[in-house]
């Protein structure tokens, strides 16, 4: 049986002919011909203009894409995790934790957002990323670190300044909506 | 001079584009291009240093989660971020407002690390904004150096985008970035189909990208344009106030398939969660005047002054500044058009109505571009009204040129220093922009939920960690049980009865072996929702968390988020893209036929474009073009049609356009030619089908 006389194949192809028609003419009347100097000066033309754009986006863009990688967190040592001995580890969270129970303090005596429960627990990130980042200077490490500091801190339920070691939980996400 | 209409109350006193030969130096793409990168250079510096360095904003870091988590489950996965685990303890991915996987600029994620392409993001929505701009004030009929200054306005304007880039609001950047290309699309959709198709890729870029605000605003100016011009072309031949109307259903409906990937789950995402906004905003008129600064003024007066020409267009953009303007007001009035806005499905959910200024300042730009082009015009038409002639076209060639390039080089010298100091003025305000906050630090392991710091979220997929501290704009449902501090991440409700050991974790799917005594809970540290499937046992919800209820037995449990919707869409996206692939491949053939054409035949001949092509592609389906070797039927109307005629293109020097004898010359004698002014007393129900060929697109 011939393939191409089948119906379908037929009516395929048809289908595909008159798509195609649509799309040129989508495009309006063809446009009128040029002279070959015509066309060959604005070709140069635009591939001039196209070595200026290279030019310009080397110029800019090449530092930004070529900006080096920063070395990932240190590899975990008999001695140290996450780059640093047990003891700085354990030095950091008590800071953080110290702070996280100031702010959860402050925020009962002060009663913040009218006691919002998300609002106050949002609150404890903004303090925590504000200390995060002070410690992260003080002991010259990355932001990353303090944070994987603070997760080994929770996980292996490291005590805080009052002995009580940190909440594993959030408080679920509630909006304000005034 | 151009005669005055008899039947539309807005007359052009511009005229037709073609005789400006100094638009042609505007008219190289690249130049162009080249030129918007090297202000955004020059201006913004902070945004080319720093590569892998997030913002300061906290909002830039969620972002920046979002992109890491999306890139992450792409390129270490091999899936599509349908669910992210890394967030909230788990939400939808592509289905959430937020969430930008599909634009058109996910190579730059793919390929770059995501604070770079972040960065690189962020310079594409700048010059795609210029870009645009450039493009819908010429498609206005602006001369070239008008649009460049509406363009450099619009990119660097000093109003809302310096507090976008600086909270790393990309998504907005990128979004009113291609609001232009659509609008450029939609007006020269009028005429030629193919642009609606190019036009509704480009809603769907906006809207797939995150557009929560981009997409409806779009959609806003759309239908203003629509309504405006179908008014401004009732006269203008049988049904042609219709043509405004096909060109935004055909683009909507475009846009429509092309962004089911995003569409379908994100329509069925907002059935199951609603953002409820209660405050009533509204600002006086001064505080939204106060947005702009003084180095506006000269922009304001030059809008202001635009209608006074009676061009059409510039009276459009001076009502669109004017409703944008009101609607930035908020809600002052039950029947202030923000507040009847709100009524609406899609802007119901809607805030801060002053982000409509950026709408003000576009439509602004632009009025602004009508009137220097007039300005631009003045000396040419000052010299054919001295030499007697009846318009710029017929002077002679050198003294056209001359005073072409006085009026130019006059407009230059006069607004450049203003449009200069605009820009100083945006330069200090983009200060802000610096990315120097840390960067996240790489480390491999074990997906595991971190109580986590939204505030901070940027941290967490490097480390393969998830942030159960988040934020979302529209709150997602996040159950009390997630825990920060699990051994396990899976694990059973009652270790007594069953033992839980993960087989393989992906962002998607995740497989467990269970060995359960009696028939028992399953918990994963993770949100429920309704999407996923287990392959043994029933996916439940145990407050909010996602578990599965497991027979007794050993099994190999395979869990999997299934997004059907999002799959459905995805479909109908790639229908979409094939389609406009089809069109692309038609345009592309075109342009090359047009160059062998040059090369095959002599010059000057029929080209084998013109013969070979079926005589039905000739004819544009909406309007009759008179083809050049024929005149204009003698019931065409000569009013200058909204969509310009054909102007010199970087491929057709002035020069070499067929031009009127310096007399005036036959209508045979060329197709662009406008035809003689029509009787008062025409009858005004007369087809008036434009005199001359849609506008060409000069800037490709």
């Amino acid at each position: 049986m011939n393939l191409s006389a089948h119906p379908v194949f037929v009516r395929a192809r048809a289908l595909i002919a008159s798509l195609w028609a649509h799309a040129e003419r989508s495009w309006g009347a063809p446009e009128k011909p040029r002279s070959p100097v015509i066309v060959v000066l604005a070709l140069a033309a635009h591939l001039a203009a196209f070595a200026v754009f290279y030019r310009q986006a080397k110029q800019s863009l090449g530092p930004l894409i070529r900006t080096p990688a920063l070395p990932p967190v240190p590899a975990s040592t008999p001695m140290t995790r996450f780059g640093m001995t047990e003891a700085v580890r354990r030095e950091i969270f008590r800071e953080l934790a110290a702070s996280e129970i100031a702010e959860r303090q402050r925020a009962i005596s002060q009663n913040t957002w009218n006691g919002h429960a998300w609002s106050r627990f949002d609150d404890l990130g903004y303090v925590q990323r504000a200390r995060g980042r002070e410690l992260a200077m003080r002991y010259s490490v990355s932001l990353t670190q303090v944070y994987l500091v603070l997760d080994e801190g929770i996980r292996e339920r490291w005590p805080g300044p009052d002995g009580q070691p940190l909440s594993p939980l959030v408080e679920p996400l509630q909006l304000r909506t005034e | 001079m151009s005669s005055p209409r008899s039947q539309s109350p807005l007359v052009s006193p511009i005229e037709p584009n073609g005789h400006r030969w100094t638009d042609w130096i505007f008219s190289f793409f690249w130049l162009r291009l080249a030129f918007f990168l090297s202000v955004v250079y020059e201006r913004i510096p902070g945004l080319f240093s720093n590569g892998r360095h997030p913002l300061e904003y906290m909002d830039d870091h969620a972002f920046f989660s979002f992109d890491a988590s999306n890139t992450l489950t792409v390129q270490r996965y091999h899936q599509l971020p349908a669910w992210n685990p890394y967030w909230c303890g788990g939400t939808v991915g592509i289905a959430g407002p937020e969430d930008n996987f599909f634009g058109a600029d996910i190579i730059l994620r793919l390929l770059f690390d995501v604070g770079i392409a972040r960065h690189m993001l962020a310079i594409l929505g700048l010059v795609l904004a210029a870009e645009g701009t450039y493009r819908l004030a010429r498609s206005m009929g602006s001369s070239g150096l008008a649009s460049t200054g509406a363009a450099l306005i619009y990119m660097l304007n000093s109003t809302v985008y310096p507090l976008w880039l600086g909270n790393g609001f990309l998504n907005f950047v990128l979004g009113f970035g291609l609001l232009p290309w659509v609008l450029w699309c939609f007006i020269q959709g009028i005429e030629r189909p193919g642009y609606r198709y190019l036009g509704g890729f480009f809603f769907a870029w906006i809207f797939v990208h995150a557009g929560t605000y981009p997409a409806p605003y779009t959609l806003l100016t759309i239908g203003f344009l629509t309504v405006s011009l179908a008014v401004l072309m009732r006269n203008e031949g049988k049904a042609a106030w219709t043509k405004p109307f096909v060109s935004a259903i055909v683009l909507g409906a475009v846009f429509l398939v092309l962004a089911q990937a995003k569409f379908l789950p994100l329509v069925m995402f907002l059935k199951q969660f609603s953002r409820t906004w209660l405050p009533i905003e509204q600002l006086p008129a001064g505080t939204i005047l106060g947005i702009f600064s003084q180095a506006h003024v000269p922009l304001l007066i030059l809008a202001g002054l635009a209608p006074l020409t009676r061009d059409r267009w510039a009276v459009v953009c001076t009502l669109g500044a004017g409703l944008f303007f009101v609607v930035s007001m908020g809600d002052f009035d039950p029947l202030s058009p923000y507040h009847l806005l709100k009524q609406l499905p899609l802007f119901k959910q809607l805030r801060t109505p002053e982000r409509h200024v950026i709408l003000v300042l576009l439509f602004l730009s632009c009025g602004a571009a009508r009137f220097v082009t007039v300005l631009e015009d003045a000396v040419a038409q000052f010299v054919a009204w001295l030499l007697g002639s009846d318009s710029v076209r017929a002077l002679p060639s050198p003294i056209r040129a001359t005073s072409v390039l006085a009026g130019t080089l006059a407009v230059a010298l006069v607004l450049g220093p203003r449009y200069t100091q605009m820009l100083k003025d945006a330069s200090a305000q983009f200060s802000n922009v610096v990315f120097t906050f840390e960067p996240p630090r790489h480390m491999g392991g074990e997906f595991r939920q971190h109580r986590g710091n939204r505030r901070d979220g940027h941290i967490f997929p490097a480390i393969n960690a998830g942030s159960l501290a988040c934020i979302t704009g529209i709150p997602v449902t996040q159950s009390r049980l997630l825990r920060g501090d699990l051994a396990q991440e899976e694990y059973p409700l009652d270790p007594a009865l069953a033992t839980v050991r993960r087989v393989r974790w992906t962002p998607n799917e995740i497989e467990l072996a269970v060995d359960a005594r009696r028939a028992t809970r399953v918990l994963i540290n993770q949100n429920h929702h309704k999407y996923w499937r287990s392959s043994v046992g029933v996916v439940v919800s145990h407050q909010g968390l996602l578990a599965i209820d497991v027979p007794a037995g050993s099994h190999r449990v395979r869990l999997r988020f299934v997004d059907r919707p999002m799959q459905v869409g995805v479909a109908l996206s790639l229908l979409g893209l094939a389609w406009l692939a089809v069109v692309a491949a038609a345009y592309a053939r075109r342009r090359w036929r047009a160059i062998r054409a040059a090369f095959v035949t002599p010059s000057g001949g029929p080209s084998p474009a013109q013969s070979a092509a079926p005589e039905s592609a000739t004819a544009l389906p909406t309007v009759a073009v008179p083809s050049a070797d024929e005149p204009p039927s003698d019931d065409v109307v000569p009013e200058e049609p909204l969509i310009e005629p054909v102007e010199p293109t970087a491929d057709e020097p002035a020069e070499q356009r067929s031009e009127p004898p310096s007399d005036g010359g036959s209508p045979e004698s060329t197709a662009v030619e406008p035809t003689p002014a029509p009787s008062a007393d025409a009858p005004s129900g007369e087809p008036s089908t434009p005199a001359t060929p849609p506008r060409e697109d000069n800037d490709e």
